[in-house]
């Protein structure tokens, strides 16, 4: 009999009403996984290894502590990490492949000083027949599920930059936990992109510490989701250092019975004057059957501070459909495009022809599939 | 008649269960030019939107019959396929498409086929040249950050990439500065002499149709169209203005 752990997870800073069930989520995970090779490009002059030693044991993840519990018989851990002052154009691209077991996966990837990287994690798994096997933790309304994990810790040291982007294209057998814990030191920046476009369920968290003046943060995060997938996402970012900037930007699509749940909190605590944080999200919405559900959060305890929300929630406009079809564009086409705008906006910059190639190839197959259950 | 492309019969049209349109008749030859002036709130961009097949504008009594079809129960892309093209007097910005991959992607539709992206480059090129537009705008998000002018002059960029059977042009003019006019109203032209296009011409100004021929101009007010003249009316009412037909109609 497999052992389950039940975790709570991308626990909202500050509670909200009980009734409305978004101060976290829980669910149950297997605890015997698998830390399959995760297939690396790397350029040269990168330091890369694997050990079993975690130097951002501290850092908190957007998931939360029961991630720990999760891990904790993990000893492998990847570690990236640049030389003070090295900027390195070409992005370093890992790939894991979601296989027939459930795997867990860490890396800690350091910018030390004056430095500069990009890292680009792709998820994403066989066809969804070829993934299911035997070996498979968990059945579902008739389905069985495999779980990917993957928890990723992000130090910027002094003036260094952070470029980390993550697609997710799982098949929809796949329960996919992707958790971001970060520290950003005087001047240092993390720019964060995440595409969801795949799994069954994909739980989603974020949190950075803006530690140092002038430190700063952007998220750009775009998912679609159909049929009955599910997406659950917390993001908390927390300004310390003075004049420290945060940007955390959603912008989704969902169909049919989708459900999404999206926690966004800026919280500027004592000492961040001169801080600015703005927060946005754009949902359309296609389908009656959708959940979508938004909680965004700013927190303030310095006065001195700038915090911006700003949402965008609804159907298509009527006169940008009516100006698309006046194109000879029908509405489902018209619909379709403005869908993949969406996500072309933020594949226009991930800087791997290779891994555009993988998801064109993943919307083309997902067109002609569909994605429903 | 073969040479007949566009004819509207009693066209009555409600908006919000408004009656705007009370009645109009209208023919449109192949490559003729027809300018349709008058008054603000007259009617002449709802007959726009309602001939293109916006929804909100209901048809309530008439028939629109283009190139011998008739398209009244139509939606707006087929009525794009049949050869109608709409410029927008107000064209909507939109996110994530680019100005080039919009157009590709109409005029794949309008042509049924898919086109070399070399082939449709090469075209595009030229007709930003025509109407001095600066290559980079093609990469640009649809209309999103484009001036007034800029928006404009992509709305003819669309009209010569698609080279319709008819365009209806509504306020192409309205809001450009002189030089904007010649330039927008240079690109109408070639549409005009080069695609044998005929054009519905909705405007309040006779400045873009200083270097453009015109066959017939109507005038409407209150929803009806009180006169239809040759292009010396166009002159007329530069001079004289609409009063005269104000008290016409009353």
């Amino acid at each position: 009999m497999e052992r389950k752990l039940d975790i709570t997870i991308n626990h909202l800073p500050t509670p909200t009403w009980n009734w409305l069930h978004m101060n976290e989520s829980t669910l149950s995970v297997p605890t015997t996984y698998q830390n399959t090779p995760i297939h690396m490009v790397v350029p040269k002059r990168i330091v890369c290894y694997e050990d079993s030693i975690r130097t951002m044991e501290q850092y908190k993840t957007g998931m939360g502590e029961d991630m720990n519990r999760l891990m904790e018989e993990n000893t492998k851990i990847l570690h990236i990490e640049t030389e003070k002052g090295q900027k390195i154009k070409e992005p370093i691209t890992l790939y894991f492949r979601g296989t027939k077991e459930n795997t867990y996966h860490e890396i800690e990837i350091q910018a030390k000083e004056d430095s500069e990287l990009t890292v680009i994690m792709v998820y994403n798994s066989d066809g969804k027949k070829d993934a299911l096997s035997q070996n498979s933790s968990k059945i579902e309304d008739g389905k069985e599920v495999l779980h990917q994990g993957i928890r990723t810790k992000l130090s910027a040291k002094e003036n260094a930059k952070i470029h980390l982007i993550q697609v997710q294209m799982l098949g929809n057998e796949f329960i996919h936990l992707n958790d971001i814990g970060g520290v950003c030191e005087e001047r240092g920046i993390i720019d964060l992109l995440q595409i969801g476009l795949g799994s069954k369920e994909a739980y989603s968290g974020c949190q950075i510490e803006l530690l140092g003046a002038e430190s700063e943060v952007t998220t750009n995060i775009g998912y679609t989701a159909k049929g009955k997938q599910k997406f659950d996402m917390n993001y908390v970012i927390n300004h310390y250092g003075k004049k420290s900037k945060s940007y955390l930007k959603a912008n989704g699509v969902l169909q049919d019975q989708a459900f999404k749940l999206f926690r966004g909190t800026i919280d500027f605590k004592h000492g961040s004057s001169g801080s600015d944080g703005e927060e946005s999200e754009d949902v359309l919405l296609l389908g009656d059957d959708i959940v979508n559900q938004t909680i965004p959060l700013i927190l303030c305890a310095e006065e001195d501070v700038q915090g911006n929300h700003g949402a965008t929630i609804g159907q298509i406009d009527d006169d940008v459909l009516f100006y698309l079809c006046s194109r000879g564009m029908t509405k489902e086409e018209a619909e379709h495009m403005l869908i993949q705008a969406r996500i072309d906006t933020l594949c226009s910059k991930i800087p791997d022809p290779s891994v555009l190639q993988m998801i064109q190839a993943y919307r083309e197959e997902e067109m002609k599939d569909g994605f429903t259950e | 008649m073969l040479d007949r492309l566009l004819q509207i019969n009693d066209l009555v049209v409600n908006v919000e269960d408004k009656e705007i349109l009370h009645g109009i008749n209208l023919e449109i030859k192949k490559g003729e030019t027809h300018v349709l002036m008058g008054p603000n709130g007259a009617g002449k961009s709802t007959l726009g939107y309602a001939l293109m097949g916006n929804p909100k504008y209901e048809l309530k009594g008439g028939e629109i019959l283009f190139d011998g079809k008739n398209l009244n129960e139509e939606s707006a892309d087929k009525r794009a396929k049949e050869g109608m093209f709409l410029s927008f007097q107000n064209p909507l910005e939109v996110s994530g498409i680019s100005l080039s991959s919009f157009i590709k992607n109409a005029v794949e539709q309008s042509r049924g086929r898919r086109i070399r992206l070399w082939d449709f480059q090469k075209e595009m090129k030229k007709a930003m040249e025509l109407l001095q537009m600066d290559e980079s705008y093609a990469n640009r998000d649809l209309n999103i950050g484009f001036s007034g002018g800029e928006k404009k002059k992509a709305e003819i960029l669309q009209l010569l990439m698609l080279s319709p059977k008819l365009a209806i042009l509504d306020e192409t003019d309205s809001g450009l500065d002189v030089d904007a006019v010649r330039t927008v109203s240079s690109g109408i032209e070639e549409y005009q002499k080069s695609k044998k296009g005929a054009l519905l011409i909705i405007t309040h100004s006779t400045r873009i149709l200083e270097s453009l021929h015109v066959d017939y101009t109507h005038i409407m007010v209150d929803g009806k169209i009180v006169k239809t003249g040759d292009g010396s009316l166009v002159e007329e009412i530069n001079q004289h203005g609409f009063e005269s037909f104000l008290s016409h109609n009353a």
